[in-house]
């Protein structure tokens, strides 16, 4: 895996390399007026610091203006043709090479941060489809992190900025499901594609930060993610297998409430255990956590039904009351996901719906976005925890 | 006999140890067990018969040394060991003094970072976890437990990449536990032997002091029998898993579980 690929806007490098370039930055004193790093002493070009006050150039939001190339998000009184500073964010623009860049161009800190709050504000908008405010503030936050990482900026404060960008990845994830569109599909793959590249850079900066014996507030929390996108070996997501990367963890982290949930986790989801996977689940899951999960606990249940129609006694069909315990979800919704399984279920002579086993037309339920709820979590109560 | 004196006194130094590291002290009660468990070591080192019980403290001392933290004094102990050739492992009828010993020294190896080293001992450690494999779910647990105790080891242990593979033992633990009881059953009524009620399996649990409700036990039934680590059906509304009349367990001759 290219970990290092300078496509992106989000990855820093490796470890050694952000912490290195972090020690060198420190050494070099700030040129602040800095406007012509074109082509400078080559120590000053990776370390520009931004000067634009505003969440989008005046430059490319008149250039944008011009072109009708503006969101719908950023129109002024929805005039294709206008917009505002309060309106207009800085687009993500893939070529960039370092010499290229005018500290004109780029925002400072306390902008940026300004800038991804204003973006995150926007998920709650119901004036428009999810997926057009996903598009959008998922095209904005990856010109925020170029920002960041232009300026080679990794303390403790970017932190922040970078889990909140991470908690819009995952909270996307589950959000696009419930989206229809043609689109929605590719959506999603970029979106994990960028989820799993924010997070590397946010590990970066932990570790570049790192204090003896100390962890930030949420990074048990963050670190968990990893494992939870790492479940299935098989899964494709990108990065290195769990075994080694347990090794690199603290024993702070390793010890944390949130590290040995998720082993748990993983112990119950190799073992195929689907009660104690669904029920630690719902008992111990954060929100972002159950976010993640979500396609775990989908295939813990079909693999349950698969177990149960495989080895139970032909004579003595299963109620579908007891299987909707046993994988804490709704009657109907056990129903709905046994059809997709290509099982039958009818009703016994006591006016049950039982689920007659040995049927040999069970199927994998497709890759589908279809999602049932787990009963015993609480979403709601999470997300206000979280928020 | 010196020997049963000298386990109470370790019993007794953790113990004390353990409240004192409590009220944020250090544990020198241990250190002075330690002490006095190096000079039982050399005594016993020497003597032709008493060298079972020289292995025996030396894994106390391995113990004692992990605790405190002092790892490095394992190694005087070790040389004298390794070099003296007093302890042909073969020879000792206690295979699991021989199994903690490698298992101590496996983990040095794992610290220094020598891993070949690592490799073979920890192997010899994990041959015996085999032996968990007559379905003591319990010592397994343990096992898994006391590492998470001590965070050093459990980090140790998650570097060296053993955990992962402790924890796929599960199922084949519980494959050995049910064939325990069908084992047990037979003896005592062969007729329905080949019947396994959630009831007695959860009770045999019990003892193990694993607390399972009866759907967790059909659950872990239903994967048993699923991957195939168990031969027969679940008949759900009876409560019985019906094993299969031939070959209720099959043997896994090295294929991974569910294959």
């Amino acid at each position: 895996m290219n970990r290092r690929s300078r496509g992106s806007s989000s990855s820093s490098g490796s470890v050694g390399g952000a912490s290195d370039s972090c020690r060198r930055r420190s050494d070099v004193p700030r040129n602040r007026n800095n406007d012509n790093n074109k082509g400078g002493d080559s120590a000053d070009v990776s370390f520009i610091v931004g000067t634009c006050s505003s969440m989008c150039p005046e430059r490319e939001r008149v250039t944008r203006e011009r072109l009708r190339d503006l969101s719908v998000f950023e129109r002024l009184h929805g005039n294709p043709t206008k917009s505002s500073s309060d309106l207009a964010v800085k687009k993500f623009c893939r070529t960039l090479s370092a010499a290229d860049v005018q500290a004109s161009d780029v925002r400072p800190l306390p902008v940026l941060e300004e800038t991804l709050r204003y973006l995150l504000s926007l998920m709650d908008s119901r004036e428009h489809p999810f997926e057009v405010v996903h598009d959008f503030i998922f095209d904005r936050t990856r010109s925020v992190r170029q920002d960041l990482s232009i300026q080679n900026l990794a303390s403790e404060r970017v932190i922040h900025l970078y889990e909140e960008i991470v908690k819009f990845h995952v909270i996307s994830r589950q959000r696009l499901q419930s989206c229809s569109g043609a689109s929605i599909s590719s959506m999603h793959h970029l979106n994990m594609e960028q989820l799993a590249k924010t997070l590397t850079t946010l590990y970066n900066i932990y570790d570049v930060n790192r204090k003896p014996d100390y962890i930030y507030e949420n990074e048990a929390e963050f670190r968990s993610l990893y494992v939870l996108l790492h479940l299935n070996t098989s899964s494709g997501v990108m990065g290195e297998p769990l075994s080694l990367w347990f090794r690199k963890l603290t024993s702070n982290l390793i010890k944390s409430k949130e590290m040995c949930f998720v082993r748990k986790l993983l112990r119950s989801y190799r073992n195929g255990n689907y009660r104690s996977f669904l029920r630690t689940t719902a008992s111990e899951a954060t929100y972002l956590q159950y976010c993640i999960s979500e396609p775990h606990i989908r295939e813990m249940r079909s693999f349950a039904v698969e177990c149960i129609n495989n080895v139970c006694y032909k004579l003595q069909p299963y109620p579908l009351l007891r299987l909707s315990q046993n994988l804490m979800m709704k009657e109907l919704d056990v129903e709905s996901l046994c059809h997709e399984c290509g099982l039958e279920i009818r009703t016994d002579s006591d006016g049950c719906i039982v689920l007659p086993t040995k049927q040999t037309s069970f199927c994998r339920p497709k890759e589908g976005f279809k999602n049932y709820d787990l009963i015993g979590i609480e979403v709601e109560s999470l997300l206000c925890e979280d928020t | 006999m010196t020997f049963v004196f000298l386990l109470k006194r370790f019993a007794m130094a953790m113990q004390a140890d353990k409240e004192l590291t409590f009220n944020g002290k250090s544990s020198e009660k241990l250190k002075a067990a330690g002490s006095l468990l190096m000079k039982v070591f050399g005594v016993l080192a020497g003597k032709g018969p008493k060298r079972v019980g020289a292995l025996y403290v030396t894994c106390q001392l391995f113990k004692t040394y992990f605790r405190l933290g002092t790892v490095n004094l394992c190694r005087s102990v070790i040389r004298s060991i390794e070099t003296a050739r007093i302890f042909d492992f073969e020879e000792f009828p206690r295979r699991d003094k021989v199994t903690l010993y490698m298992y101590y020294t496996g983990r040095l190896e794992v610290f220094n970072e020598n891993f070949p080293a690592a490799d073979t001992k920890l192997s010899y450690y994990m041959n015996v976890v085999q032996a968990l494999r007559k379905g003591d779910l319990r010592l397994l647990r343990h096992a898994l437990q006391e590492h998470e105790d001590l965070y050093v080891d459990l980090v140790l242990f998650l570097r060296s990449g053993v955990y992962l593979v402790l924890e796929k033992l599960e199922l084949q633990v519980y494959q050995r536990l049910m064939k325990k009881i069908y084992i047990i059953q037979k003896l005592s009524d062969p007729a329905r032997a080949h019947q396994l009620k959630l009831e007695v399996i959860a009770k045999v649990l019990r003892w193990l002091e694993i607390h399972m409700d009866l759907d967790e036990v059909e659950c872990i039934m239903t994967i048993l029998i699923y991957k195939n680590l168990v031969k027969g059906y679940l008949a759900h509304k009876s409560k019985v898993v019906v094993l299969s009349k031939q070959d209720p367990f099959p043997k896994l001759n090295g294929k991974p579980v569910g294959s």
